[in-house]
Protein backbone atom coordinates (compact mmCIF):
# COMPACT_ATOMS: atom_id res chain seq x y z
CA UNK A 1 0.00 0.00 0.00
CA UNK A 2 3.06 2.17 0.85
CA UNK A 3 4.39 2.06 -2.84
CA UNK A 4 0.60 3.22 -4.19
CA UNK A 5 0.66 5.75 -2.08
CA UNK A 6 4.43 6.87 -3.25
CA UNK A 7 3.27 6.47 -6.47
CA UNK A 8 0.38 8.81 -6.05
CA UNK A 9 1.87 11.92 -4.22
CA UNK A 10 5.00 11.39 -6.90
CA UNK A 11 1.98 11.92 -9.98
CA UNK A 12 0.11 14.63 -8.01
CA UNK A 13 3.76 16.71 -8.03
CA UNK A 14 4.65 16.08 -10.96
CA UNK A 15 1.11 17.22 -12.74
CA UNK A 16 1.30 20.44 -9.98
CA UNK A 17 4.73 21.22 -11.37
CA UNK A 18 3.61 21.02 -15.02
CA UNK A 19 0.63 23.40 -14.49
CA UNK A 20 2.55 25.97 -12.59
CA UNK A 21 5.16 25.94 -15.98
CA UNK A 22 2.14 26.12 -18.38
CA UNK A 23 0.53 28.93 -15.92
CA UNK A 24 3.98 30.80 -16.18
CA UNK A 25 4.25 30.29 -20.06
CA UNK A 26 1.00 31.44 -20.07
CA UNK A 27 1.36 34.36 -17.96
CA UNK A 28 4.28 36.21 -19.63
CA UNK A 29 2.79 36.01 -22.69
CA UNK A 30 -0.18 37.70 -21.67
CA UNK A 31 2.20 39.99 -19.84
CA UNK A 32 3.34 40.77 -23.04
CA UNK A 33 6.94 39.27 -22.56
CA UNK A 34 8.50 40.10 -26.19
CA UNK A 35 9.75 36.33 -27.26
CA UNK A 36 5.88 35.14 -27.00
CA UNK A 37 6.04 35.28 -30.66
CA UNK A 38 8.70 32.11 -30.81
CA UNK A 39 7.26 30.92 -28.02
CA UNK A 40 3.28 30.81 -28.26
CA UNK A 41 1.87 29.30 -24.99
CA UNK A 42 -0.29 26.23 -25.42
CA UNK A 43 -3.61 28.45 -25.54
CA UNK A 44 -2.57 30.16 -28.66
CA UNK A 45 -1.04 27.19 -30.75
CA UNK A 46 -3.63 24.35 -29.52
CA UNK A 47 -6.65 27.03 -30.62
CA UNK A 48 -5.03 28.05 -33.86
CA UNK A 49 -4.06 23.82 -34.34
CA UNK A 50 -8.54 23.27 -33.65
CA UNK A 51 -9.18 26.22 -36.14
CA UNK A 52 -6.96 24.26 -38.99
CA UNK A 53 -9.25 21.29 -38.39
CA UNK A 54 -6.50 19.21 -36.68
CA UNK A 55 -4.40 19.83 -40.24
CA UNK A 56 -0.87 20.32 -41.09
CA UNK A 57 0.32 21.53 -43.91
CA UNK A 58 -0.98 23.05 -47.08
CA UNK A 59 -3.86 22.17 -49.71
CA UNK A 60 -3.42 18.81 -51.11
CA UNK A 61 -0.42 18.09 -48.92
CA UNK A 62 -1.66 18.76 -45.39
CA UNK A 63 -1.62 16.00 -43.11
CA UNK A 64 -3.57 15.25 -40.13
CA UNK A 65 -2.02 15.39 -36.67
CA UNK A 66 -3.16 12.20 -35.85
CA UNK A 67 -1.75 10.27 -38.89
CA UNK A 68 1.78 11.94 -38.19
CA UNK A 69 1.62 10.47 -34.90
CA UNK A 70 -0.14 7.14 -35.63
CA UNK A 71 3.06 7.15 -38.06
CA UNK A 72 5.79 8.02 -36.01
CA UNK A 73 4.80 5.65 -33.43
CA UNK A 74 4.61 2.63 -36.07
CA UNK A 75 8.07 3.49 -36.89
CA UNK A 76 9.79 3.34 -33.93
CA UNK A 77 7.87 0.01 -32.29
CA UNK A 78 8.82 -1.78 -35.90
CA UNK A 79 12.46 -0.64 -35.89
CA UNK A 80 12.32 -2.02 -32.22
CA UNK A 81 10.61 -5.17 -32.79
CA UNK A 82 12.62 -5.80 -35.38
CA UNK A 83 15.60 -4.86 -33.76
CA UNK A 84 15.10 -7.31 -30.44
CA UNK A 85 14.00 -10.25 -32.34
CA UNK A 86 16.83 -9.77 -35.15
CA UNK A 87 19.26 -9.44 -32.23
CA UNK A 88 18.53 -12.21 -29.91
CA UNK A 89 18.64 -14.33 -32.83
CA UNK A 90 21.88 -12.94 -34.18
CA UNK A 91 23.25 -13.09 -30.81
CA UNK A 92 22.34 -16.61 -30.29
CA UNK A 93 23.58 -17.83 -33.84
CA UNK A 94 26.66 -16.14 -32.59
CA UNK A 95 27.54 -17.89 -29.46
CA UNK A 96 26.69 -20.75 -30.56
CA UNK A 97 29.73 -21.46 -31.90
CA UNK A 98 33.00 -19.94 -30.37
CA UNK A 99 35.07 -18.87 -33.31
CA UNK A 100 31.77 -17.37 -34.99
CA UNK A 101 32.22 -15.37 -32.24
CA UNK A 102 35.63 -14.38 -32.60
CA UNK A 103 35.06 -13.22 -36.24
CA UNK A 104 32.07 -11.49 -36.15
CA UNK A 105 31.18 -9.68 -32.83
CA UNK A 106 34.44 -6.85 -33.46
CA UNK A 107 32.74 -5.88 -36.24
CA UNK A 108 29.72 -5.75 -34.21
CA UNK A 109 31.55 -4.06 -31.66
CA UNK A 110 33.17 -1.40 -34.72
CA UNK A 111 29.59 -0.64 -36.06
CA UNK A 112 28.06 -0.21 -32.66
CA UNK A 113 29.20 3.35 -31.90
CA UNK A 114 28.01 4.83 -35.48
CA UNK A 115 24.91 7.25 -34.07
CA UNK A 116 21.43 6.02 -35.75
CA UNK A 117 21.32 9.61 -36.99
CA UNK A 118 24.74 8.88 -39.16
CA UNK A 119 22.72 5.89 -40.99
CA UNK A 120 20.07 8.54 -42.28
CA UNK A 121 21.95 9.21 -45.52
CA UNK A 122 22.59 5.44 -46.26
CA UNK A 123 19.12 4.81 -45.64
CA UNK A 124 17.53 7.12 -48.05
CA UNK A 125 19.50 6.63 -50.70
CA UNK A 126 18.49 2.31 -49.92
CA UNK A 127 14.96 2.66 -49.00
CA UNK A 128 14.08 6.12 -50.20
CA UNK A 129 10.94 8.10 -48.97
CA UNK A 130 8.88 6.24 -46.93
CA UNK A 131 8.60 4.19 -43.57
CA UNK A 132 11.27 1.63 -44.54
CA UNK A 133 13.62 4.13 -44.17
CA UNK A 134 12.41 5.55 -40.20
CA UNK A 135 12.06 1.57 -39.55
CA UNK A 136 15.50 0.97 -40.71
CA UNK A 137 16.84 3.31 -38.97
CA UNK A 138 15.73 2.83 -35.19
CA UNK A 139 16.47 -0.82 -36.31
CA UNK A 140 20.42 -0.15 -36.77
CA UNK A 141 20.13 2.46 -33.65
CA UNK A 142 19.42 -0.91 -31.68
CA UNK A 143 20.49 -3.97 -33.14
CA UNK A 144 24.03 -3.93 -33.00
CA UNK A 145 24.22 -2.98 -29.17
CA UNK A 146 21.51 -5.86 -28.33
CA UNK A 147 23.41 -7.68 -30.00
CA UNK A 148 26.45 -7.42 -28.15
CA UNK A 149 24.26 -7.46 -24.79
CA UNK A 150 22.57 -10.94 -26.07
CA UNK A 151 26.17 -12.46 -26.18
CA UNK A 152 27.41 -10.80 -23.35
CA UNK A 153 24.60 -11.89 -21.42
CA UNK A 154 24.26 -15.47 -22.77
CA UNK A 155 28.20 -16.01 -21.15
CA UNK A 156 26.41 -15.36 -17.81
CA UNK A 157 23.73 -17.90 -17.71
CA UNK A 158 24.49 -20.03 -14.99
CA UNK A 159 25.96 -23.45 -15.67
CA UNK A 160 23.82 -25.13 -13.16
CA UNK A 161 20.61 -23.93 -14.99
CA UNK A 162 22.09 -25.47 -17.90
CA UNK A 163 22.73 -28.74 -16.19
CA UNK A 164 19.52 -28.78 -14.50
CA UNK A 165 17.72 -29.10 -18.41
CA UNK A 166 20.34 -31.44 -19.19
CA UNK A 167 20.04 -33.77 -16.74
CA UNK A 168 15.89 -33.81 -17.19
CA UNK A 169 16.75 -34.60 -20.70
CA UNK A 170 16.43 -31.87 -22.70
CA UNK A 171 18.52 -31.23 -25.86
CA UNK A 172 20.58 -28.24 -26.60
CA UNK A 173 17.90 -26.40 -28.82
CA UNK A 174 15.65 -26.92 -26.16
CA UNK A 175 18.08 -25.34 -23.62
CA UNK A 176 18.18 -22.30 -25.71
CA UNK A 177 15.20 -22.19 -26.09
CA UNK A 178 13.48 -22.57 -22.38
CA UNK A 179 16.37 -21.44 -20.21
CA UNK A 180 19.05 -19.53 -21.96
CA UNK A 181 16.73 -16.95 -23.94
CA UNK A 182 14.17 -16.89 -21.06
CA UNK A 183 17.32 -16.29 -19.13
CA UNK A 184 18.14 -12.97 -20.95
CA UNK A 185 15.27 -10.84 -22.36
CA UNK A 186 14.81 -8.90 -19.27
CA UNK A 187 18.70 -8.03 -19.37
CA UNK A 188 18.10 -7.21 -23.66
CA UNK A 189 15.10 -5.26 -22.80
CA UNK A 190 16.00 -2.94 -20.23
CA UNK A 191 19.08 -2.32 -22.75
CA UNK A 192 16.54 -1.47 -25.51
CA UNK A 193 14.90 0.94 -23.60
CA UNK A 194 17.83 2.79 -22.49
CA UNK A 195 18.53 2.49 -26.69
CA UNK A 196 15.02 3.82 -27.30
CA UNK A 197 15.73 7.79 -26.60
CA UNK A 198 18.61 7.80 -29.33
CA UNK A 199 16.83 5.78 -31.82
CA UNK A 200 13.81 8.05 -31.23
CA UNK A 201 15.30 11.11 -32.21
CA UNK A 202 16.76 9.44 -35.51
CA UNK A 203 13.33 8.86 -36.07
CA UNK A 204 12.23 12.42 -36.03
CA UNK A 205 15.89 13.63 -37.50
CA UNK A 206 14.72 11.71 -40.29
CA UNK A 207 11.39 12.84 -40.37
CA UNK A 208 13.04 16.94 -40.58
CA UNK A 209 15.18 15.72 -43.05
CA UNK A 210 14.18 13.33 -45.68
CA UNK A 211 10.51 12.10 -45.20
CA UNK A 212 7.75 14.56 -45.23
CA UNK A 213 5.45 13.15 -42.38
CA UNK A 214 5.88 12.22 -39.10
CA UNK A 215 6.23 14.30 -35.96
CA UNK A 216 9.80 15.30 -36.93
CA UNK A 217 7.87 16.58 -40.37
CA UNK A 218 5.20 18.63 -38.42
CA UNK A 219 7.94 21.00 -36.65
CA UNK A 220 9.93 21.13 -40.42
CA UNK A 221 6.62 22.24 -42.09
CA UNK A 222 6.11 24.79 -39.23
CA UNK A 223 9.96 26.12 -39.81
CA UNK A 224 9.25 26.10 -43.29
CA UNK A 225 6.09 28.30 -42.87
CA UNK A 226 7.60 30.66 -39.90
CA UNK A 227 4.53 29.72 -38.36
CA UNK A 228 5.60 29.09 -34.51
CA UNK A 229 2.76 27.56 -33.04
CA UNK A 230 3.33 25.21 -35.81
CA UNK A 231 6.57 24.67 -34.11
CA UNK A 232 5.76 24.85 -30.74
CA UNK A 233 2.83 21.69 -31.40
CA UNK A 234 5.25 19.75 -32.98
CA UNK A 235 8.12 19.90 -29.81
CA UNK A 236 4.61 19.32 -27.29
CA UNK A 237 3.42 16.56 -29.19
CA UNK A 238 7.27 14.77 -29.53
CA UNK A 239 7.50 15.20 -26.25
CA UNK A 240 4.37 13.77 -25.36
CA UNK A 241 4.75 11.11 -27.42
CA UNK A 242 8.15 9.95 -26.11
CA UNK A 243 7.13 10.04 -22.72
CA UNK A 244 3.88 7.56 -23.79
CA UNK A 245 6.33 5.24 -25.56
CA UNK A 246 8.79 5.10 -22.90
CA UNK A 247 5.65 4.36 -20.14
CA UNK A 248 4.56 1.54 -22.55
CA UNK A 249 8.44 0.25 -22.77
CA UNK A 250 8.02 0.68 -18.93
CA UNK A 251 4.64 -1.84 -18.97
CA UNK A 252 5.91 -4.24 -21.27
CA UNK A 253 8.85 -4.59 -19.16
CA UNK A 254 7.29 -5.21 -16.05
CA UNK A 255 4.10 -6.93 -17.38
CA UNK A 256 6.59 -9.73 -19.81
CA UNK A 257 9.92 -9.31 -18.44
CA UNK A 258 10.26 -8.81 -14.93
CA UNK A 259 12.28 -11.44 -13.64
CA UNK A 260 15.09 -10.85 -11.62
CA UNK A 261 17.83 -13.25 -12.71
CA UNK A 262 19.57 -12.62 -9.48
CA UNK A 263 16.58 -14.21 -7.31
CA UNK A 264 14.93 -17.29 -7.21
CA UNK A 265 18.02 -19.27 -8.81
CA UNK A 266 19.92 -17.86 -5.72
CA UNK A 267 20.26 -19.26 -1.83
CA UNK A 268 20.01 -15.94 -0.87
CA UNK A 269 16.37 -14.55 -1.08
CA UNK B 1 31.86 -50.72 14.31
CA UNK B 2 30.47 -51.59 11.06
CA UNK B 3 33.17 -49.74 8.91
CA UNK B 4 34.84 -51.18 6.69
CA UNK B 5 37.92 -50.14 4.61
CA UNK B 6 37.70 -50.24 1.00
CA UNK B 7 39.54 -52.16 -1.31
CA UNK B 8 42.65 -51.45 -2.69
CA UNK B 9 42.38 -49.85 -6.24
CA UNK B 10 42.50 -52.91 -9.01
CA UNK B 11 39.53 -54.37 -7.28
CA UNK B 12 36.78 -55.21 -9.66
CA UNK B 13 33.04 -53.84 -8.57
CA UNK B 14 30.68 -55.97 -10.30
CA UNK B 15 27.93 -53.80 -12.28
CA UNK B 16 24.51 -54.01 -10.53
CA UNK B 17 21.55 -51.52 -10.45
CA UNK B 18 22.23 -48.19 -9.45
CA UNK B 19 25.67 -46.23 -9.80
CA UNK B 20 29.35 -48.29 -9.80
CA UNK B 21 32.14 -46.16 -10.30
CA UNK B 22 35.22 -47.68 -11.25
CA UNK B 23 38.62 -46.29 -10.43
CA UNK B 24 37.47 -42.90 -11.53
CA UNK B 25 39.89 -39.84 -12.02
CA UNK B 26 39.22 -36.11 -12.66
CA UNK B 27 41.46 -33.37 -13.68
CA UNK B 28 40.48 -29.53 -14.24
CA UNK B 29 43.34 -28.93 -17.23
CA UNK B 30 41.77 -25.16 -17.88
CA UNK B 31 43.35 -24.02 -15.13
CA UNK B 32 47.59 -23.14 -15.33
CA UNK B 33 48.54 -25.66 -13.34
CA UNK B 34 45.80 -28.99 -13.67
CA UNK B 35 44.42 -30.12 -10.42
CA UNK B 36 43.73 -33.49 -9.61
CA UNK B 37 39.83 -33.51 -8.02
CA UNK B 38 39.16 -36.96 -7.94
CA UNK B 39 41.68 -40.07 -7.80
CA UNK B 40 40.91 -43.23 -8.00
CA UNK B 41 37.33 -43.34 -6.78
CA UNK B 42 35.27 -46.33 -6.71
CA UNK B 43 32.19 -46.60 -5.13
CA UNK B 44 28.56 -48.65 -5.21
CA UNK B 45 25.41 -46.91 -5.08
CA UNK B 46 23.04 -49.77 -5.32
CA UNK B 47 19.28 -48.75 -6.62
CA UNK B 48 16.64 -47.72 -3.05
CA UNK B 49 19.41 -47.36 -1.34
CA UNK B 50 20.24 -43.67 0.28
CA UNK B 51 23.88 -42.82 0.42
CA UNK B 52 25.57 -40.16 1.25
CA UNK B 53 29.03 -38.37 0.53
CA UNK B 54 31.05 -36.24 3.36
CA UNK B 55 34.42 -34.69 2.26
CA UNK B 56 36.51 -31.84 3.52
CA UNK B 57 35.36 -28.57 0.90
CA UNK B 58 37.14 -28.87 -2.77
CA UNK B 59 37.48 -32.50 -2.27
CA UNK B 60 35.55 -33.26 -5.27
CA UNK B 61 31.76 -33.93 -4.15
CA UNK B 62 30.24 -31.54 -7.08
CA UNK B 63 33.02 -32.93 -9.47
CA UNK B 64 31.78 -36.50 -8.75
CA UNK B 65 28.15 -35.45 -8.62
CA UNK B 66 28.59 -33.69 -11.80
CA UNK B 67 29.73 -37.11 -13.00
CA UNK B 68 27.64 -39.36 -12.07
CA UNK B 69 24.51 -36.80 -13.50
CA UNK B 70 26.35 -37.04 -16.84
CA UNK B 71 27.31 -33.90 -17.19
CA UNK B 72 30.99 -33.81 -16.70
CA UNK B 73 33.71 -37.07 -18.22
CA UNK B 74 36.10 -38.54 -15.96
CA UNK B 75 39.20 -38.36 -17.05
CA UNK B 76 39.80 -42.72 -16.99
CA UNK B 77 37.86 -45.08 -14.90
CA UNK B 78 34.36 -45.70 -15.87
CA UNK B 79 30.85 -45.09 -14.44
CA UNK B 80 27.77 -47.74 -14.97
CA UNK B 81 24.45 -46.60 -14.38
CA UNK B 82 22.52 -49.73 -14.16
CA UNK B 83 24.92 -51.95 -15.57
CA UNK B 84 25.40 -49.20 -18.87
CA UNK B 85 28.38 -46.98 -19.60
CA UNK B 86 27.98 -43.65 -18.45
CA UNK B 87 29.77 -41.23 -21.43
CA UNK B 88 29.72 -37.63 -21.97
CA UNK B 89 32.01 -35.06 -23.51
CA UNK B 90 33.81 -32.82 -20.62
CA UNK B 91 32.01 -29.77 -21.14
CA UNK B 92 29.19 -31.51 -21.27
CA UNK B 93 27.85 -29.69 -24.43
CA UNK B 94 27.23 -32.71 -26.54
CA UNK B 95 26.56 -35.00 -23.20
CA UNK B 96 24.18 -37.40 -23.81
CA UNK B 97 21.28 -37.30 -21.24
CA UNK B 98 20.37 -39.49 -18.58
CA UNK B 99 16.88 -38.28 -17.84
CA UNK B 100 17.06 -40.99 -15.12
CA UNK B 101 18.73 -38.88 -12.86
CA UNK B 102 17.97 -35.78 -11.39
CA UNK B 103 19.66 -33.20 -9.68
CA UNK B 104 18.86 -30.87 -6.76
CA UNK B 105 21.40 -27.84 -6.16
CA UNK B 106 22.00 -26.07 -2.63
CA UNK B 107 21.03 -22.74 -4.31
CA UNK B 108 17.96 -24.85 -6.22
CA UNK B 109 18.32 -23.67 -9.99
CA UNK B 110 15.00 -22.86 -9.93
CA UNK B 111 13.81 -20.42 -13.22
CA UNK B 112 13.04 -17.73 -12.17
CA UNK B 113 10.39 -16.90 -14.92
CA UNK B 114 8.31 -19.95 -14.03
CA UNK B 115 5.78 -20.58 -11.34
CA UNK B 116 5.98 -23.07 -8.77
CA UNK B 117 3.86 -25.17 -11.63
CA UNK B 118 5.61 -23.71 -14.15
CA UNK B 119 8.94 -25.23 -12.74
CA UNK B 120 8.26 -28.48 -12.21
CA UNK B 121 5.58 -28.98 -15.49
CA UNK B 122 9.43 -28.14 -16.67
CA UNK B 123 10.58 -30.93 -15.05
CA UNK B 124 7.97 -33.58 -16.10
CA UNK B 125 8.38 -31.71 -20.06
CA UNK B 126 10.34 -34.57 -21.53
CA UNK B 127 9.28 -37.64 -18.77
CA UNK B 128 7.43 -39.04 -21.14
CA UNK B 129 4.20 -38.74 -19.20
CA UNK B 130 1.62 -37.69 -21.88
CA UNK B 131 1.14 -34.37 -22.13
CA UNK B 132 -3.15 -34.57 -21.24
CA UNK B 133 -1.94 -36.64 -18.25
CA UNK B 134 0.82 -33.97 -16.93
CA UNK B 135 -1.35 -31.71 -15.55
CA UNK B 136 -2.80 -33.92 -13.48
CA UNK B 137 -0.10 -35.52 -12.13
CA UNK B 138 1.94 -31.96 -11.48
CA UNK B 139 -1.19 -30.96 -9.68
CA UNK B 140 -1.02 -34.91 -7.41
CA UNK B 141 3.06 -34.16 -6.86
CA UNK B 142 2.44 -30.47 -5.66
CA UNK B 143 0.12 -31.88 -2.92
CA UNK B 144 2.63 -34.57 -2.21
CA UNK B 145 5.37 -31.76 -1.04
CA UNK B 146 3.31 -29.66 0.13
CA UNK B 147 3.03 -26.87 -2.23
CA UNK B 148 -0.50 -27.01 -3.75
CA UNK B 149 -1.48 -23.26 -2.52
CA UNK B 150 1.58 -22.27 -3.81
CA UNK B 151 1.24 -23.59 -7.21
CA UNK B 152 0.84 -19.43 -9.04
CA UNK B 153 4.28 -18.18 -6.61
CA UNK B 154 7.42 -17.60 -8.35
CA UNK B 155 10.08 -18.53 -7.27
CA UNK B 156 12.27 -15.06 -5.28
CA UNK B 157 8.07 -15.34 -3.43
CA UNK B 158 8.91 -18.68 -1.44
CA UNK B 159 10.80 -19.12 1.59
CA UNK B 160 14.75 -21.44 0.93
CA UNK B 161 12.51 -24.77 2.16
CA UNK B 162 9.43 -23.87 -0.26
CA UNK B 163 12.49 -23.58 -3.26
CA UNK B 164 13.90 -26.71 -2.30
CA UNK B 165 10.97 -28.38 -2.16
CA UNK B 166 9.64 -27.21 -5.69
CA UNK B 167 13.16 -28.50 -6.85
CA UNK B 168 12.64 -31.89 -5.50
CA UNK B 169 9.16 -31.72 -7.16
CA UNK B 170 10.99 -31.22 -10.43
CA UNK B 171 13.36 -33.90 -10.24
CA UNK B 172 10.71 -35.90 -8.95
CA UNK B 173 8.32 -34.72 -12.03
CA UNK B 174 10.69 -36.36 -14.62
CA UNK B 175 10.30 -40.22 -13.09
CA UNK B 176 13.84 -39.72 -12.53
CA UNK B 177 14.64 -43.28 -10.34
CA UNK B 178 18.28 -41.54 -9.47
CA UNK B 179 18.16 -37.70 -7.17
CA UNK B 180 21.60 -36.64 -7.21
CA UNK B 181 21.68 -34.02 -4.14
CA UNK B 182 24.38 -31.16 -3.70
CA UNK B 183 24.53 -29.77 -0.40
CA UNK B 184 20.65 -29.53 -0.61
CA UNK B 185 19.91 -28.07 2.86
CA UNK B 186 23.28 -26.06 3.66
CA UNK B 187 21.32 -22.63 2.88
CA UNK B 188 18.27 -23.39 4.82
CA UNK B 189 18.01 -22.58 8.39
CA UNK B 190 18.26 -24.76 11.06
CA UNK B 191 14.35 -25.47 11.93
CA UNK B 192 13.52 -25.35 7.80
CA UNK B 193 16.90 -28.03 8.03
CA UNK B 194 15.27 -30.78 10.20
CA UNK B 195 11.88 -30.65 8.10
CA UNK B 196 13.62 -30.79 5.32
CA UNK B 197 15.36 -33.92 6.64
CA UNK B 198 11.73 -35.69 7.58
CA UNK B 199 10.57 -34.47 4.78
CA UNK B 200 12.87 -36.01 2.22
CA UNK B 201 13.20 -39.35 4.22
CA UNK B 202 9.48 -38.99 3.47
CA UNK B 203 9.55 -39.07 -0.41
CA UNK B 204 12.25 -41.43 -0.50
CA UNK B 205 10.42 -43.98 1.56
CA UNK B 206 7.21 -43.54 -0.57
CA UNK B 207 8.67 -43.29 -4.17
CA UNK B 208 11.46 -45.88 -3.55
CA UNK B 209 14.41 -43.89 -5.18
CA UNK B 210 17.50 -43.88 -5.09
CA UNK B 211 19.31 -40.64 -3.48
CA UNK B 212 22.96 -39.56 -3.64
CA UNK B 213 23.58 -36.95 -0.76
CA UNK B 214 26.33 -34.54 -0.28
CA UNK B 215 26.56 -32.83 3.13
CA UNK B 216 28.89 -31.34 4.87
CA UNK B 217 26.95 -32.24 7.92
CA UNK B 218 27.61 -34.94 10.18
CA UNK B 219 24.51 -35.33 11.78
CA UNK B 220 21.84 -34.95 8.81
CA UNK B 221 24.40 -37.85 7.13
CA UNK B 222 23.82 -40.11 10.08
CA UNK B 223 20.26 -39.55 10.45
CA UNK B 224 19.06 -39.93 7.01
CA UNK B 225 21.70 -43.08 5.30
CA UNK B 226 22.09 -46.19 4.56
CA UNK B 227 25.66 -45.52 3.62
CA UNK B 228 27.81 -43.14 3.97
CA UNK B 229 31.11 -42.77 2.05
CA UNK B 230 34.08 -40.79 3.65
CA UNK B 231 36.05 -39.04 0.83
CA UNK B 232 39.79 -37.48 1.70
CA UNK B 233 40.89 -34.12 1.33
CA UNK B 234 42.18 -33.47 -2.95
CA UNK B 235 42.38 -35.26 -4.77
CA UNK B 236 39.33 -36.84 -3.30
CA UNK B 237 39.41 -40.85 -3.02
CA UNK B 238 37.27 -42.97 -1.02
CA UNK B 239 38.87 -43.50 2.64
CA UNK B 240 36.16 -45.74 3.89
CA UNK B 241 32.69 -46.88 3.52
CA UNK B 242 30.72 -46.53 6.36
CA UNK B 243 27.00 -48.78 6.67
CA UNK B 244 24.84 -47.16 9.32
CA UNK B 245 22.81 -49.85 11.06
CA UNK B 246 20.41 -48.26 13.37
CA UNK B 247 16.28 -48.32 12.79
CA UNK B 248 14.80 -45.97 11.41
CA UNK B 249 13.59 -43.02 12.98
CA UNK B 250 16.89 -42.25 14.23
CA UNK B 251 17.64 -40.98 17.45
CA UNK B 252 20.72 -38.63 17.85
CA UNK B 253 20.68 -39.16 21.30
CA UNK B 254 21.32 -42.84 20.40
CA UNK B 255 24.45 -44.05 21.65
CA UNK B 256 25.62 -46.18 18.68
CA UNK B 257 24.57 -42.53 17.23
CA UNK B 258 27.12 -40.60 18.89
CA UNK B 259 30.01 -43.60 18.51
CA UNK B 260 29.22 -42.91 14.35
CA UNK B 261 29.15 -39.55 14.88
CA UNK B 262 32.52 -39.70 16.83
CA UNK B 263 34.22 -41.57 14.00
CA UNK B 264 33.46 -39.85 11.02
CA UNK B 265 34.05 -35.81 12.67
CA UNK B 266 37.42 -37.09 13.95
CA UNK B 267 38.09 -38.21 10.43
CA UNK B 268 36.44 -34.81 9.00
CA UNK B 269 39.16 -33.16 11.48
CA UNK B 270 42.11 -34.58 9.93
CA UNK B 271 41.01 -34.37 6.48
CA UNK B 272 39.51 -30.58 6.69
CA UNK B 273 43.56 -29.90 8.26
CA UNK B 274 45.30 -31.78 5.67
CA UNK B 275 43.78 -29.61 3.02
CA UNK B 276 44.62 -26.30 5.13
CA UNK B 277 47.95 -27.61 5.47
CA UNK B 278 47.93 -28.48 1.00
CA UNK B 279 46.53 -24.75 0.66
CA UNK B 280 48.99 -23.18 3.02
CA UNK B 281 51.87 -25.24 1.37
CA UNK B 282 51.74 -23.49 -2.12
CA UNK B 283 52.67 -19.85 -2.26
CA UNK B 284 49.32 -17.76 -2.92
CA UNK B 285 49.41 -15.45 -6.01
N1 LIG C 1 35.53 -25.11 -13.56
C1 LIG C 1 36.63 -25.39 -12.83
N2 LIG C 1 37.85 -25.17 -13.33
C2 LIG C 1 38.95 -25.45 -12.61
N3 LIG C 1 38.94 -25.96 -11.38
C3 LIG C 1 37.74 -26.21 -10.81
C4 LIG C 1 36.52 -25.93 -11.51
N4 LIG C 1 35.50 -26.27 -10.70
C5 LIG C 1 36.05 -26.73 -9.57
N5 LIG C 1 37.39 -26.70 -9.62
C6 LIG C 1 38.32 -27.15 -8.59
O1 LIG C 1 38.05 -28.49 -8.30
C7 LIG C 1 38.08 -28.73 -6.92
C8 LIG C 1 36.87 -29.52 -6.50
O2 LIG C 1 35.73 -28.76 -6.69
P1 LIG C 1 34.30 -29.27 -6.21
O3 LIG C 1 34.02 -30.57 -6.86
O4 LIG C 1 33.34 -28.18 -6.47
O5 LIG C 1 34.53 -29.45 -4.65
P2 LIG C 1 33.45 -29.66 -3.48
O6 LIG C 1 32.10 -29.74 -4.09
O7 LIG C 1 33.87 -30.90 -2.80
O8 LIG C 1 33.61 -28.49 -2.57
C9 LIG C 1 38.15 -27.40 -6.22
O9 LIG C 1 39.36 -27.34 -5.53
C10 LIG C 1 38.10 -26.37 -7.31
O10 LIG C 1 39.15 -25.46 -7.11
MG1 LIG D 1 30.46 -28.48 -3.88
Amino acid sequence: MKANKDTIISFVCGLTSIIVLWAIWELTTALGWQYARVLPPPSQFLADFADSGFKIGLGSQAASVPESVASSFFRVFMGLSIGFVAAITFGVLVSMNIWVKRFVLPIVELLAPIAPIAWIPIALVLFGIGNQTAIFIVFMGVFFILTIVTVKLISTVPQHLINVARTLGYKNYQIWLYVIIPYILPGVFTMLRINFIAAWMAVLAAEMTGLRDGLGAIVMTGRNLFNSDLILLGMCLIGISGFIIDVILRFIQNKFFWWDTNQGTSAHK
Amino acid sequence: MNTKHTTTASSKIEPVKGFSCQNVHFTWKDSEQPVDVLKDVSLQIHSGEFVSIIGPSGCGKTTLLNILGGVSKPDSGTVYLDGQILGSSKQGVTAPTTSDVGVIFQDYGLLPWLTVRGNVAFGMKMSGIPKNEQKNAIIELLSKVGLLDFANHYPHQLSGGMKQRTSIARALANQSQYLLMDEPFSALDFQTRLMMQEFLTDIWQQFKKTIVFITHHVEEAILLSDKIYLLSARPGTVLEEVTIDLPRPRNVADAKFNEYRNHITSYLQKEVLKSFEEQNAIPLG
